[in-house]
């Protein structure tokens, strides 16, 4: 038996971003080498760059530009033989043998109840359909306009002419991942439950490829907090989780093994429908011999760390608020804010902020390539976000011995379990008194040193590396053991 | 022979091949049909049928111009491909999604599109057979042969040479001209070589002296079935013509090409006969004596060969004889000709064409005999030697407050220190035809042609005497050339 | 519930963009990120988990009307100075002419150096108009998509393709005018230094017009004209050499401020550049690059009639025509007042579509299309009056004034009038055909065109008289106007598919 084979789809996270999703994928696949890996990432643009150097048993890595190409769904290089496929599809192909699996598939994408079975049906259809044919020419074509409009006719989304075009354009381009072709593979391991999980599906039903699911922060979730300001109108709204709902529905339908980071988050996949008995709690963990106490150089300042990519659902205005409070009380502190800046317009709202509160002095954002050396240079760590899943900051603070303050989010409390401090999230005011504790509490350095040391102790028995990556090379093992179970059997049959 | 005179031979030889020699075989590969020798004989009468009539037309509402005759042709080949159903794809858009497709291949792999045009262009030559028929190979003896006069001089053995060039040239400048088959289907020749009607017809005589041993070859082989009687019949028919023509083919000539070519086709191309000898008669409405001789020649070669086996014979065995006669008389005969000179020196004729290269246009005048209109029309202006001399007197030019008042920039005086004498000129009357212009009637009588000169060197030297800004742009045995700052 | 809503489920003054929440899933993400858990839940709402304090709040949160704030729009009387600032450049040149009379190029010169710059200024613009066209369509699709660093790259890659195409038709032009001599040497050469030197200074501009900075295009020619006064007047050089090496320093000031601009844009937006295929721009900007090569053929087919009409007295093959050229350039400032026209009412055009779209739902398509249907017609007769006054009145005030001094020449004005005017329009038809993704429409309507132009302009010049070339020039332009009409009125059939189709 040879080396197990395993796709890994990601969608605005690894290769091209950084962020706690990136590390997950960097780890999964340098921890587990004697494993094959293919990356389809979904990337928002054609002009990133990689941020992060694939391993030597990386086979492939291809980026998926979703928007800001020409035409969703075409390779602009190599584009002669794409243009060969534009030339078979002419109008007739397209109402003979597009239109029916597009209508198949728009019911289930347009209602609140979907039916993944249906869905997936037609999805396959439409994947076959785009081996040979364009998938640009297909859904820029009248019939499919029409049938589009027929189907939203038929349901219940009231949407005006401005609407349905808007939510059109949408479907194209999230409907371009039908236009891939996906390797043959063992495995395909999805990292959230949205459009990164379409391949899985394509692939388990086409190739019989088994299909796992791990989501760290709960797709449907960031979409409704993203939607509640994104300036849509509610049908366009409406549109977006009815088509992402059905989509996360049979993804949760298909998938073989769903893990998760932990109670939060299982709760909440149950609830968008995954299957109890498929989910399983495998957390993330961080290389000890990389993020371990060091001697900590002696520092003029207290200072606060926060490591986060700067968006908002990583609470950095709250953070800034709470700093106003602790520098009322220790003029010197010092909050120091590590992260790429993911958000430009939060970013201004976020040093205005600064501004507004005389902080210019108190708080500094920049980015860092040594988080190790980053946490021995602080004296605590400070995560304020709205939301999250099984942050890795956390572990690897906890690691380092950097006592944590975090928001009450995700599996955040789970994580800690009394090794740090955990307050209300979007209240600065609780912040600022956790934080103050800490700095300027009667005893406050043996306060950090204990639980500095009770948070290294329980990392290190359910956080490391090593069983994050076993956990996972016991499910592929498992999942290609029946796998060819069910082929010998069939075989025999 | 200058360089100049080696790239103007090189630009009608290029502009004749394409007119005669491409168009018909582009038509050949748009049109369905036959694919062999007469085939192609056919469609070259066909084309130049066209040119003829487009030309006629077009000359006759004075737009005979690059851009109509471009126009002409291009309509025909519309029509030519639309006929052959080729322009239908054109109108379906899946034909244009396939070329850009084409293209856009092209433009992902066009590295190796060097590589591979190279090689197919190899293999294409590499099919190329050399042509080694005899026939063709005394046409390009002949050709040589006939350009080699036309090379050394620019001056033409032929008064109708002169009437020709002229019209041709105010043909192609869409002027009014008189209608002459002759000249009409060699303006496309004209506009793609970019050269005037002078030029042109100087090279393209010889040119037609080749084209006219081809048919002759070709008529007669077709008649008797034996090559080297049809090489015998083209080598006489080239000995009559040099004997008639020298050089330079003439109307008759050119006309008999067709009457042969005609003869030549019509035992399987009927119609296209038919248009040979209209083409024929295009050229020349009446046919002259020669023309009628060299057909009648044709004909009893025929007959001979066809009807009796010694004659046969002898013709056979004496076409490589006649071929190498053909070619000497080529050359001599016009050499013999050229000593009496004919009716312009070629000195003459070659300061008129540094004239037109070196200054710019119609910024000059020359002041010369009738011939030179036809080598300066378009180029610059031109005044009769015969309106000179009567026009100004002696007395007056002497004055030194006297100017000349001509609008140009220079002014070029010929004065023959020896005035021609040729045995038209003797003749007199012996140049009257369709083509006969009445201001060389001043210069047939050789006494007149004397008298004119003698008066305009007498003016010059009166003129320079109390003028300055007068010079001799250039002197020799038989010409002196003044130049008369404006 | 007796309490009052949480705040997440309330508008905020500060947030404007708000929203009430979808459904109890959208309440309840709302909910726990503000930090209310079940326990807080409990505390001060009375109700046992979030979930049902979800589901109390949701018909309430649901009342509240967010106001709708309509888009930025700039006002028309700005849009139409957009559309005209491509030819702030031009009022510059005759305001050089004026003052000094002489410009960037053109001016008081032989009639040989007049056909010169004319044929190398025709030439350069046929040359370089299809690439412009094509650099433009590419380069503003990135840019709108953020992608700064492949537009930079892209820019400069068509530049490049450019210069060869220039370098190329150079080479032709010189070699056509020495073999079929067009122009006396050294007046060929003028012609091709114009050629080469005016082809770079429009790939600049091009560039600087793709970037909306038309007004550096200006400040590049005032600097090119100060640089042709000072070389011309003080150091006594010959004026079309002075001109051609001002037009170089003012290419030279666009190409920087163009590195400049597009390094910015690369800097602001990030990335690499994506991996660029030139089938795929072949692909997408074909049909702009030939609009664009067409489009200065039929402007410019009837100067070049009128430009090579055979005269046997003059001094070379083709000569140019000053009474001819001014009458032109007289219709060609009216219709650059209309064109600045085509950008505001084109903009206006979707501008409605977008609102009048908003306002009807899918039943009442037939509904939608006929208001569209009716504002074409609004604007496309907004555009023949605007011809008509702009033709009268510049008819009325050239016949005050000694600009033209022959019937000749206002015969070819007055051709020119209605010409301009009808190209107005079809640039108008062209536009919407262009925003609508239907290019094939446009080169259907102007292939014909530039025929009709050229073979009535022909026939016309060479049996008449020079100044007809006017009236092929005015037929080519009606009938690109009636055509683009047509292909505009028969894709508002179904307007709504094709504004989807457009974009994605």
């Amino acid at each position: 038996m040879g080396k197990t084979s395993v796709l890994i789809t990601t969608e605005g996270t690894y290769p091209c971003y950084s962020g706690g999703v990136s590390v997950w994928c960097d780890y999964l696949m340098r921890h587990l080498n004697d494993v094959t890996f293919h990356v389809f990432a979904i990337t928002h643009a054609p002009s990133l760059q990689m941020k992060f150097a694939c391993p030597p048993n990386v086979d492939s890595c291809v980026l998926h530009p979703m928007w800001g190409t020409e035409e969703p769904g075409t390779s602009e290089s190599g584009f002669a033989e794409a243009h060969q496929r534009k030339l078979q599809t002419q109008e007739a192909v397209v109402a003979s043998k597009f239109v029916p699996h597009f209508r198949a598939a728009l019911p289930s994408l347009l209602s609140p109840d979907s039916k993944p079975d249906v869905l997936a049906a037609a999805l396959v259809g439409l994947h076959q359909y785009f081996r040979n044919h364009d998938y640009a020419t297909s859904m820029r074509s009248r019939v499919a306009w029409e049938a589009f409009l027929d189907a939203v006719a038929a349901s219940d989304l009231k949407l005006d002419l401005h609407e349905a075009t808007q939510c059109m354009r949408w479907m194209q381009r999230y409907l371009s991942l039908l236009a891939v072709q996906y390797p043959s593979v063992d495995v395909v391991h999805s990292s959230m439950a949205g459009l990164a999980g379409i391949p899985g599906v394509l692939c388990k039903m086409e190739q019989g490829s088994s299909y796992v699911l791990t989501e760290h922060g709960i797709h449907l979730r960031e979409l409704y907090l993203a939607l509640s300001k994104c300036g849509y109108s509610a049908q366009s709204r409406r549109f977006l989780i009815r088509f992402h709902h059905a989509v996360t529905r049979m993804n949760y339908h298909f998938t073989d093994v769903v893990t998760t980071l932990g109670e939060f988050n299982r709760s909440w996949q149950v609830r968008f429908g995954a299957n109890p008995t498929k989910i399983r709690v495998v957390p993330n963990g961080v290389d000890p011999g990389r993020f371990y106490p060091r001697p900590s150089p002696p520092r003029k300042r207290p200072t606060v760390l926060t490591m986060a990519r700067i968006f908002r659902l990583k609470g950095i205005d709250v953070l800034i608020r709470a700093a106003a409070r602790v520098r009322d009380q220790v003029p010197e502190v010092h909050f120091r804010v590590l992260g790429e800046v993911a958000d430009g317009d939060y970013f201004q709202e976020c040093q205005k902020l600064v501004e507004e509160h005389r902080l210019t002095g108190n708080v500094s954002f920049s980015v860092t390539r040594d988080a190790a050396t980053a946490y021995s240079e602080s004296d605590l760590l400070c995560v304020p976000s709205l939301s999250e899943g099984l942050p890795y900051v956390v572990i690897e603070a906890m690691l380092s011995g950097c006592p944590v303050v975090a928001t009450d989010v995700g599996d955040v409390a789970y994580l800690l379990n009394d090794t740090g401090l955990v307050v209300t999230p979007n209240d600065p005011n609780e912040l600022a008194t956790a934080l103050l504790l800490l700095l300027t509490g009667p005893d406050a350095e043996n306060l950090r040193a204990s639980l500095a040391r009770s948070a290294l102790e329980r990392a290190c028995k359910y956080f490391t590396i090593a069983q994050f990556s076993n956990s996972f090379r016991n499910i592929y093992q498992e999942l290609a053991f029946e796998q060819t179970t069910a082929c010998l059997s069939q075989a025999a049959s | 022979m200058t360089i100049t005179d080696l790239i103007d031979c090189v630009r009608v030889t290029f502009a004749f091949l394409v007119v005669f020699g491409a168009v018909p075989c582009l038509v050949a590969r748009i049109s369905p049909g036959d694919r062999n020798l007469m085939s192609f004989c056919a469609l070259a009468v066909r084309t130049s049928l066209f040119a003829a009539i487009a030309a006629l037309g077009l000359g006759s509402m004075r737009i005979c111009l690059p851009g109509s005759m471009l126009a002409g042709y291009l309509f025909l080949f519309l029509m030519l491909l639309w006929m052959a159903g080729s322009l239908e794809p054109l109108w379906q858009p899946q034909w244009r999604a396939a070329l850009l497709h084409k293209i856009l291949v092209f433009n992902e792999n066009g590295h190796g599109t060097p590589r591979r045009l190279s090689a197919a262009s190899g293999d294409r030559l590499r099919h190329w057979r050399i042509v080694r028929e005899p026939a063709f190979l005394l046409s390009m003896f002949i050709a040589v042969a006939a350009l080699s006069h036309s090379l050394q001089y620019v001056r033409f053995l032929n008064d109708q040479s002169y009437s020709r060039a002229l019209s041709l040239q105010k043909l192609a400048l869409g002027q009014p001209w008189t209608p002459d088959g002759s000249v009409a289907f060699l303006a496309p020749v004209v506009f793609l070589s970019s050269l005037d009607g002078a030029t042109v017809v100087r090279f393209s005589g010889p040119l037609f002296m080749a084209v006219l041993a081809l048919a002759g070859f070709a008529a007669v082989r077709g008649a008797t079935g034996s090559s080297p009687v049809g090489l015998a019949a083209a080598a006489g028919l080239i000995i009559l013509t040099a004997f008639s023509h020298s050089a330079e083919l003439q109307a008759g000539g050119i006309a008999l090409i067709f009457w042969l070519t005609g003869f030549s086709l019509w035992a399987r191309y009927r119609w296209d006969a038919l248009w040979s000898v209209a083409l024929a008669m295009l050229i020349e409405p009446i046919p002259e004596l020669n023309t009628v001789l060299c057909v009648s020649v044709i004909l009893v070669i025929v007959f001979l060969a066809r009807f009796g086996e010694a004659t046969r014979r002898l013709l056979q065995a004496s076409g490589t004889p006649l071929a190498t006669a053909a070619i000497v008389c080529l050359i001599l005969i016009p050499l013999h000709r050229g000593k009496t000179h004919g009716s312009q020196y070629n000195i003459t004729a070659r300061t008129v064409a540094r004239i037109t290269r070196e200054f710019p246009r119609n910024t000059w005048l020359v002041v010369s005999p009738v011939q030179e209109v036809a080598l300066t029309y378009g180029h610059g202006w031109h005044m009769e030697l015969s309106e000179f001399v009567e026009t100004y007197t002696v007395d007056e030019v002497r004055r030194p407050d006297f100017s000349f008042k001509f609008p140009v920039g220079d002014t070029f005086v010929f004065v023959e220190k020896e005035p021609l004498t040729s045995r038209s000129m003797a003749s007199g009357l012996s140049e009257l035809g369709p083509r006969f212009d009445p201001p060389m009637a001043p210069y047939l009588l050789r006494l007149n042609r004397a008298s004119m000169q003698f008066q305009a060197a007498r003016l010059l030297a009166a003129y320079r005497a109390t003028h300055r800004g007068t010079e001799v742009f250039l002197e020799d045995q038989q010409l002196i050339v003044y130049r008369i700052r404006g | 519930m007796n309490k009052p809503l949480p705040a997440c489920l309330k508008p905020r003054a500060d947030d404007p963009r708000w929203a009430p929440p979808l459904d109890v899933n959208d309440a309840v993400v709302r909910l726990e990120t503000a930090g209310i858990t079940d326990a807080v839940a409990e505390r001060e709402y009375g109700q046992r988990t979030t979930w049902q304090l979800a589901e109390a709040c949701l018909p309430w949160s649901r009342m509240f009307v967010t106001a709708v704030e309509p888009e930025p729009r700039r006002s028309a009387v700005l849009e139409y100075l957009s559309g005209i600032s491509f030819s702030f450049s031009l009022l510059l040149c005759c305001l050089a002419m004026a003052l000094f009379r002489f410009s960037l190029w053109g001016g008081d010169v032989s009639a040989n150096m007049a056909a010169a710059v004319g044929l190398g200024t025709v030439s350069s613009f046929i040359t370089t108009g299809g690439i412009v066209q094509a650099m433009a369509r590419r380069g503003i699709f990135l840019i709108s998509v953020e992608d700064g660093a492949t537009a930079e790259a892209a820019c400069w890659r068509w530049v490049r393709l450019g210069i060869f195409c220039l370098a190329a038709s150079g080479l032709a032009l010189l070699t056509l005018a020495r073999f079929y001599t067009w122009l006396p040497a050294p007046f060929d050469l003028a012609a091709v230094a114009f050629h080469l030197s005016l082809g770079l200074l429009w790939l600049a501009t091009g560039i600087l017009h793709m970037l909306e900075r038309n007004m550096w295009s200006a400040v590049a020619t005032a600097v090119g004209t100060l640089m042709v006064v000072w070389l011309h007047r003080a150091w006594r050089i010959e004026l079309a050499a002075a001109q051609v090496v001002g037009i170089l320093i003012a290419a030279a000031v666009a190409f920087s401020a163009c590195f400049f601009f597009l390094r910015d844009r690369r800097r602001k937006h990030g990335g690499c550049p994506r991996p660029q295929s030139f089938a795929f721009d072949t692909y997408i900007a074909w049909p702009h690059f030939l609009f664009g090569t067409f489009y200065y053929l039929l402007v410019f087919s009837d100067r070049l009639l009128a430009w090579t009409v055979p005269d046997i007295g003059a001094p070379s093959a083709v000569q140019f025509r000053g009474d001819y050229e001014t009458a032109l350039d007289i219709a060609l400032f009216g219709f650059i007042l209309q064109a600045g026209n085509v950008r505001s009412s084109t903009v206006a055009f979707f501008h409605k579509l977008a609102s009048a779209q908003k306002q009807l739902g899918l039943s009442r398509r037939s509904v939608f299309i006929r208001q569209m249907k009716e504002v074409y017609a609004r604007r496309s007769a907004g555009f023949l009056a605007v011809a008509a006054l702009t033709s009268v009145g510049l008819y009325t005030a050239v016949a005050h004034t000694t600009l033209l001094t022959n019937g000749q020449s206002y015969t070819a004005l007055i051709w020119a009038l209605f010409g301009f005017s009808a190209l107005a329009v079809a640039l108008w038809n062209t536009s919407l055909l262009f925003r609508l993704a239907q290019p094939s429409d446009v080169l259907g309507a102007l292939i014909p065109a530039i025929l009709l132009n050229v073979v009535l302009g022909y026939a016309l010049t060479r049996l008449g008289a020079y100044h007809y070339a006017a009236v092929g020039f005015t037929a080519g332009a009606l009938l690109y106007a009636m055509l683009t009409t047509r292909s505009v009125l028969r894709r508002m059939q179904s307007i709504d598919y094709y504004y989807f189709a457009s974009a994605s």
